[in-house]
């Protein structure tokens, strides 16, 4: 026999109820008046006919959660599912859907009798990674909103969730070159031309600053560089380090990605033993993007090999390799 | 209708419930008739918030005023507390009801409506308590389910869904659980205790003579024509041939003043005759009496109150009863009168404080004369009390007719000069007469006869049976009554007019509330235990008959069938199946609507162009945007029209 796993919390109504009725019991066994032992389990009655209907709600669903479509750290995504009141008869009302252990919940009114909804509940997750969705709540507290009803639904799915995109990063170097390398002139023919400035941000090389601009404004302004067209950068991502520094290193790869692609710019992509050859556009982003979800990001993780000349590979690592690198980020 | 509206009513519908089930018992109440007006209104309409915020101030202080007033009255006056308290929840209820319905006020209101109704229970409600309370359950569990779902939606920031009628009055019948639970709790709880918070049963406003002293003459103004019932009573062992013309023994009197009747305290009780002979065993349940009288059929030997009630004999022989209930007892009574002759032979004594039934008023010369002669002839005082019956009876008239003055009012002024009167002024006359006569005699006040009701096998004395005879002491047979009144235009008033059979099922029906629910106690818990565990005894009658007993079985099936009912398809859906088979009776088949449309074109079959057109207005209706109400309504004209083109 199928246990009934349910679980049963008193809202405020319930309890006042509750409260109500035990007074009532009082007044009845003291008066002795039989109208009050009729009135007496009619509010008995109410409370078994609220657990009757709660009961007929939660037991008529099926819920199947959709394949659910990667997030992005960080953001509101949402997770779908497919409801199903799958007997005759009264409709079911009020429904929650929740993924234990995630914020947000899915809400449906009513549902008729033999009919299928979808539900979609906002999720945020905060990290990157693999995360998995394990059983789901179905709640009501319908008819009366004196007890609210749980039922637990047992289900595994994996949820894929990306590395924001949104860290600010500077634009790489335009051409071949070591940090710190050459003459002037050099570094700046490689850097590409000349296209505008914009304000100072993190990892900004301090070389680029354009003083006499960052004087008459209110903050630092450097020089921003069209990149050469003529080659096709890789990025070099690699994960290995202390956890949080390779997170980091692997959002500014997801931030350099999504600048590539929204300005139309074709790149590789490398991590650990998996490379993504030179592509463009949103499909190959979201290749990446997967990629580095699933990644390892700790000092056991595997080492990358760059796929091309380190001449045309940006780096992007917790900390600095050697190498003559096309350009090199670290957080 | 928006949920909003259906939420207004349903809420309205709930309070309205529960002033129903209290006037079934506390009738009428000015305060009830100026808040149903407004909780009717409260239905289809509310003021405006902006309106509301200005009302909510003078609202507040008259509630506060109802309040004080019931506060001060629970001090001042404890009894009359229930009726200030109710005035303040019907004014809350209003006021609940007309606030704009911010879907938390059915809780509110709910609670207002449940106090209304234990309030309603202590005033001992009729059978439309039952109903009225059934009532309130199903549109509480209606009002409460609509208002939550409007809550949860709210909450989450969607519109109230639509709820069908049927899914509605389906949550309506489904209220039957909460009815069911509260009858079981009710059957089988055990009655046991009392305490300070009852409230004892109303008294009736019956004055037939049963206070300790009863004017003469006053007596007709209160029993005229009343046909309140003031007794009920069942025969578990059989009922007795004469039943309709039975004497309902109450309360003696043996000091006459000439005006009044009083009751003296005698020296030593008057002996009870022994429990042998013919003996009739009597339920009675009467209305509660200002003066706690038990009847029973002449002569009572035995007697055993129900629950919650205290049986006591007086030095009279007279029953009377304590308690705060409804009086409920069983009296067995020793029914057989001792023969003419036997009572012939009796030698002429006095009873236990004699002297008390021998008094009489100063009384004029030619009265004693009318005495003597009455009795010239009797050699015994059974010839001579039976001789002035007779006289009284055959020789004056009954009227109901009160005397003009209160000379007129004496006994003498009806014996000489107007020589009619009601049952009061022939016992008084009898046995006044009895006494100077040397016989002792006494007053008694009582019931004659009833009307027999099949509908709950009972006997129902109406307060306008109500009668004085005379008791006469025979030593070794006791007291035996004679009836000097001469028969009146009587007829029940339960039994008489076109109306008889109505007024019977209600009073059986009143019974039935009264003996099973009002008064169910642990007798009756017990009985029923004994029943059970003793199957191989009788049953005893079915308390509801079996026409409610079928009543119930019907709402049962019907409440069954409703919440388990396959839900009906959608109007066009319907309309699509009806084509759909038309055709293939006649050999049009095809897979989905679209198929079959193209196996009708191709086909040319008879109505094709309608039926064509009813599939497409099926599709646009079931899976096209909107509501589909004007899809369906062409696409049910199109079938019809198909289908009469198929059957030509």
């Amino acid at each position: 026999m199928a246990r009934l796993a349910r679980r049963i919390r008193v809202l405020r109504p319930g309890g006042l109820l509750i409260g109500g009725t035990l007074a009532l019991g009082i007044a009845t066994l003291n008066t002795g008046n039989n109208l009050l032992y009729l009135l007496l389990g009619s509010l008995l009655g109410l409370i078994l006919l609220s657990g009757v209907l709660s009961e007929r709600v939660l037991s008529a669903v099926t819920v199947r959660r959709r394949t659910v479509p990667p997030m992005t750290a960080g953001r509101i995504g949402r997770i779908e599912y497919d409801v199903t009141h799958r007997r005759r008869g009264l409709p079911a009302f009020s429904l929650e859907i929740r993924d234990d252990g995630w914020q947000g919940e899915a809400f449906l009114p009513l549902i008729e009798a033999g009919s299928t909804l979808r539900a979609t509940s906002p999720a945020r997750a905060e990290r990157r990674g693999v995360h998995s969705l394990g059983p789901l709540t179905v709640a009501t507290s319908f008819p009366f909103g004196f007890f609210r009803k749980e039922r637990r639904i047992e289900g595994m799915d994996t949820l894929i969730v990306r590395p924001r995109t949104d860290r600010p990063v500077r634009m790489p170097r335009a051409a071949a070159g070591g940090q710190g390398q050459g003459s002037s002139l050099a570094r700046v023919a490689r850097r590409g031309t000349f296209r505008a400035l914009r304000p100072w941000r993190s990892g900004d090389d301090p070389r680029d600053v354009h003083w006499r601009s960052s004087a008459r404004l209110p903050g630092p302004v450097v020089r921003e560089y069209e990149p050469e067209r003529g080659g096709t950068p890789w990025i070099v991502l690699d994960t290995r380090g202390p956890p949080d520094a390779a997170e980091a290193a692997i959002e500014i790869a997801a931030a350099l990605a999504a600048r590539f692609t929204a300005q139309g710019r074709v790149f590789g992509f490398a991590a650990g033993p998996r490379r993504l050859p030179p592509d463009g556009g949103t499909g190959h982003l979201e290749a990446a993007l997967d990629h580095m979800a699933t990644l390892d990001a700790s000092p056991l993780a595997p080492a990358t090999v760059p796929p091309a000349e380190a001449g045309e590979c940006i780096l992007v690592a917790p900390s600095p390799r050697p190498g003559d690198w096309l350009d090199v980020y670290t957080p | 209708m928006t949920a909003a509206r259906l939420h207004r009513g349903l809420a309205a519908g709930m309070a309205l419930a529960a002033i129903a089930a209290f006037t079934s018992g506390a009738g009428l109440e000015p305060s009830v008739l100026v808040a149903v007006p407004l909780l009717l209104l409260s239905a289809f309409w509310s003021p405006s918030p902006e309106r509301m915020v200005r009302l909510e101030t003078p609202l507040r202080v008259v509630a506060l005023v109802l309040a004080a007033r019931a506060i001060w009255l629970a001090f001042a006056a404890p009894a009359a507390v229930i009726t200030p308290m109710v005035d303040l929840l019907l004014f809350l209820m209003c006021g609940e009801a007309l606030r704009v319905r911010d879907t938390t006020g059915d809780a509110r209101l709910f609670s207002l409506s449940l106090a209304l109704l234990v309030a309603g229970a202590a005033y001992r409600p009729g059978p439309g308590f039952a109903l009225g309370l059934a009532l309130f359950l199903a549109l509480t569990t209606m009002c409460l389910a609509v208002g939550h779902t409007r809550r949860q939606a709210e909450a989450h920031g969607r519109a109230a869904p639509a709820i069908r009628t049927g899914v509605l009055a389906r949550l309506g019948m489904a209220s039957a659980l909460a009815l069911a639970v509260g009858v079981l709790v009710f059957m089988v709880f055990p009655r046991h205790a009392r305490g300070w918070a009852g409230r004892p049963a109303e008294p009736s406003r019956i004055v037939v003579g049963f206070s300790d002293v009863v004017g003469l003459g006053a007596h007709g103004a209160t029993i005229e024509a009343n046909p309140a019932v003031a007794l009920r009573v069942q025969f578990p062992d059989g009922v007795p041939e004469t039943v309709a013309d039975l004497y309902w023994r109450g309360r003696s009197y043996d000091r006459f003043d000439g005006i009044r009747w009083s009751r003296s305290r005698l020296p030593r009780p008057m002996p009870v005759r022994p429990a042998e002979g013919t003996l009739v065993r009597q339920v009675i349940r009467s209305v509660p009496l200002e003066t706690p009288v038990a009847f029973g059929l002449e002569q009572p030997v035995r007697a055993r109150p129900r629950a919650r009630l205290t049986l006591l004999r007086d030095e009279h022989g007279d029953l009377t009863y304590r308690g705060r209930v409804a009086p409920a007892y069983e009296i067995l009574s020793r029914t057989d009168v001792p023969s003419a002759d036997s009572l012939r032979r009796t030698a002429h004594a006095l009873p236990p404080g004699g002297v008390h039934f021998l008094q009489v008023p100063a009384v004029s010369a030619r009265l004693r004369a009318l005495s003597d002669s009455l009795t010239a002839g009797a050699s015994n005082d059974y010839d001579r009390a039976v001789a002035i019956e007779r006289w009284l009876r055959t020789t004056f008239a009954y009227t109901l007719d009160l005397p003009a003055t209160a000379p007129e009012a004496t006994l003498e002024h009806f014996l000489f000069e107007r020589r009619e009167g009601h049952c009061e002024y022939f016992s008084t006359a009898m046995t006044v007469l009895l006494r100077v006569a040397g016989v002792p005699a006494r007053n008694v006040n009582g019931f004659r006869g009833g009307d027999w009701n099949s509908f709950g096998d009972y006997l129902a004395v109406t307060q306008n049976q109500a009668h004085s005879w005379v008791e006469a002491w025979f030593p070794g047979a006791g007291w035996v009554s004679f009836d000097p009144t001469p028969a009146a235009d009587d007829a029940g008033i339960l039994t008489g007019g076109s109306l008889g059979p109505l007024r019977r099922l209600l009073d059986g029906l009143a019974f039935r509330w009264g003996t099973w629910v009002l008064d169910y106690d642990l007798d009756d818990q017990t009985a029923i235990l004994a029943r059970a565990f003793r199957p191989g005894e009788a049953p005893r009658a079915d308390p509801f008959g079996p026409v409610l007993w079928l009543a119930a079985v019907v709402v049962f099936l019907a409440g069954a069938a409703t919440l388990l009912r396959r839900p009906r398809l959608p109007a066009e859906t319907r309309a699509w199946r009806r084509l759909r088979r038309a055709y293939a009776a006649a050999g049009f088949v095809a897979e989905g609507p679209r198929g079959l449309a193209a196996v009708l074109t191709e086909r040319n079959a008879p109505g094709a162009a309608d039926a064509v057109r009813a599939i497409g207005l099926y599709l646009a209706a079931r899976f096209g945007p909107g509501d589909g109400r004007a899809e369906r309504e062409a696409m049910r004209a199109a079938v019809t029209d198909a289908l009469r083109s198929l059957r030509r």
